[in-house]
């Protein structure tokens, strides 16, 4: 937390190494997050790059109250609620087709890169209804409190608990032995 | 090992691969724009425009081409930055005592109001009802309505949740851009240019991307060199309003903009009010297009506020030759009214609601045409094809 409090200090005096640092230090967590809760890659890349630049944005008048993994969570699940929300929104209409990371065509610059056990992580978040998948990755890979969660879904602590329990069973199911290797 | 100690293994064990070039190019843009936010460079920051170019169909066949088109837009930017900033262009819209514009609800092609405003009061003209004059006051909640042929004015509540809807479209501008400038998902768009009435303007928007209900962008168009808006474009959630014609810091008569009725006009008692709306007077109005306005007796394709605006001279040209007492044609302006006031209080209080009533006849008891959540309900509101309503639990929504 010292460390990041000190390269927000800096990056806010335009320290490129400290805005380096940190680009390094979380894009993969960022990234993992992002694919988890939109499972399909392009997008995720789309929120996680919209995220630093708001960041970088938001820098004149940022302060960092809690931790910058944090912060940034947020930042990257509030982006995928609302593109999540448009997504089903085209799709209710009929006017978007859902392309799942297996049917998508590889793309000439993507960030991230295709492989195997990463496919099979997003079909399987892909699977969880959007509300349990987003506890799940933010309990589990964003290390984030339930009361915050609840917070965040504008729920109650139980109801998160139970998207968390149920998102859990259904995802070892899925996963199958994957888990316990 | 519990079943969480499992998924979070499984977690920790699958690991993002991502491509050392985009990587870097990546970091390399966001470099540029901390220098931009520092002031070390005169051009805005702007959306990660180079990746959505890299990853768009149309530049997908080679990477070559797609590298033409970065440095094409890099070398734009950098001639076109601009002398204006969205600061220069937002200055009026928040400093300005007095204003004048005309207004397009639902775009450009639709019939346009003029509003005068001062402070808390709007004068607002309609060209094609050249004999009526509203004069609101937002504060008080009351709108003066004036028949200017008939020497009549009537004075209509408009307290409550419709009020907002009574607003100043200035301070509502103030508000939307407040509020997008705070948001951290706000995507400020790269300034362009463009041709407009015969002179060069600067355009900025700011908002989001998003379509439908969270639809959020105010697009500014600004004289190239003063900076002064010419045009404004308001996308909010199903609405869209265009202001055109602006005009700041104009002298604004006291009486132009008075509640109290001029001298030698006559006051009638309406018991039009709308402070005290529901979906009733949505109902009523439902029944006035299916009966009056659609000649199938559906009802109307989409419900938007923008369509009972166009539609009031279809509406005065069909209800006004209809063989009823002007009484009863009074009555059916006021449904229809009413019931376009209670669909902007759903949409302007981001109600949750659906409208599928395009192509369904009036009377038809097994569709629902209509549903929306009121504020903190549990259930839903749903109006069918025979205009019944009934209390739906979400679950039980029509599919």
């Amino acid at each position: 937390v010292l460390e990041d409090k000190l390269l927000v200090w800096k990056v806010k005096r335009g320290d490129k190494k400290a805005l380096q640092r940190i680009y390094e230090k979380y894009k993969d967590d960022m990234l993992r997050i992002a694919a988890g809760l939109l499972t399909e890659p392009s997008a995720a890349e789309d929120a996680v790059h919209d995220v630093f630049i708001n960041f970088i944005g938001a820098l004149e008048t940022f302060s960092l109250t809690g931790s910058l993994r944090g912060y940034l969570t947020t930042c990257v699940a509030n982006r995928a609620r609302n593109l999540n929300r448009s997504k089903t929104r085209h799709r209710e209409v009929g006017l978007d087709r859902i392309e799942t990371f297996d049917s998508r065509i590889p793309r000439p610059e993507q960030w991230l890169l295709d492989d195997e056990a990463f496919r099979q992580f997003c079909n399987a978040m892909a699977e969880l209804p959007y509300g349990e998948r987003e506890v799940v990755i933010l309990r589990v890979q964003g290390q984030m409190k339930f009361s915050t969660i609840a917070a965040m879904q504008e729920t109650s602590v139980k109801t998160v608990m139970s998207r968390y329990r149920y998102g859990i069973t259904k995802l070892r199911s899925l996963l199958n032995g994957e888990v316990s290797k | 090992m519990r079943p969480t100690d499992q998924i979070k293994n499984y977690f920790k064990n699958v690991h993002v691969k991502t491509n050392p070039k985009v990587n870097r190019a990546i970091l390399d843009d966001l470099l540029d724009r901390l220098d931009a936010a520092k002031g070390r460079r005169k051009h805005a920051l702007q959306p990660n425009i180079w990746r959505r170019i890299m990853n768009h169909k149309a530049t997908k066949p080679t990477t070559a081409a797609a590298a033409v088109l970065i440095a094409g837009a890099v070398i734009f930017s950098l001639l076109a930055a601009p002398g204006v900033t969205l600061a220069d262009v937002i200055k009026p819209i928040f400093e300005a005592k007095t204003f004048a514009y005309d207004m397009h609800v639902g775009g450009e092609d639709h019939p346009a109001m003029r509003d005068l405003v001062s402070g808390n009061r709007i004068r607002r003209t309609m060209p094609d009802m050249p004999n009526m004059v509203l004069i609101i006051d937002t504060d008080a909640g009351k709108l003066l309505r004036l028949d200017t042929a008939g020497k009549n004015a009537s004075i209509i509540n408009i307290s409550g949740e419709v009020e907002r809807g009574g607003r100043n479209y200035i301070g509502f501008l103030r508000e939307t851009i407040t509020r997008l400038k705070a948001d951290p998902n706000t995507v400020q768009k790269k300034p362009f240019y463009r041709q407009l009435d015969g002179r060069k303007v600067i355009g900025y928007t700011i908002g989001n991307d998003l379509e439908g209900k969270d639809r959020d962008r105010v697009t500014i168009l600004a004289d190239e060199k003063t900076g002064v808006p010419v045009q404004i474009d308001l996308e909010w959630g199903q609405e869209n309003f265009v202001l055109k014609n602006m005009e700041f810091d104009i002298p604004v008569p006291e009486d132009q903009v008075s509640i109290t009725a001029p001298a030698g006009y006559k006051m009638q008692k309406t018991d039009i009010d709308f402070s005290k709306l529901s979906d009733k007077d949505l109902i009523e109005s439902l029944r006035v297009w299916a009966t009056y306005l659609r000649d199938d007796g559906t009802f109307p394709p989409q419900l938007l506020k923008q369509e009972f605006i166009k539609q009031m001279p279809l509406f005065r040209e069909k209800v006004g030759s209809l063989p009823i007492p002007d009484a009863e044609k009074e009555q059916l302006g006021k449904y229809y009214l009413q019931g376009m006031m209670f669909l902007q209080i759903c949409y302007t209080g981001k109600m949750d609601s659906h409208y599928a009533g395009a192509g369904v006849k009036l009377g038809d008891a097994g569709k629902a045409i209509f549903w929306y959540r009121p504020k903190d309900a549990k259930t839903y509101r749903v109006i069918y094809g025979d205009l019944s309503v009934k209390d739906v639990a979400p679950e039980n929504l029509p599919k």
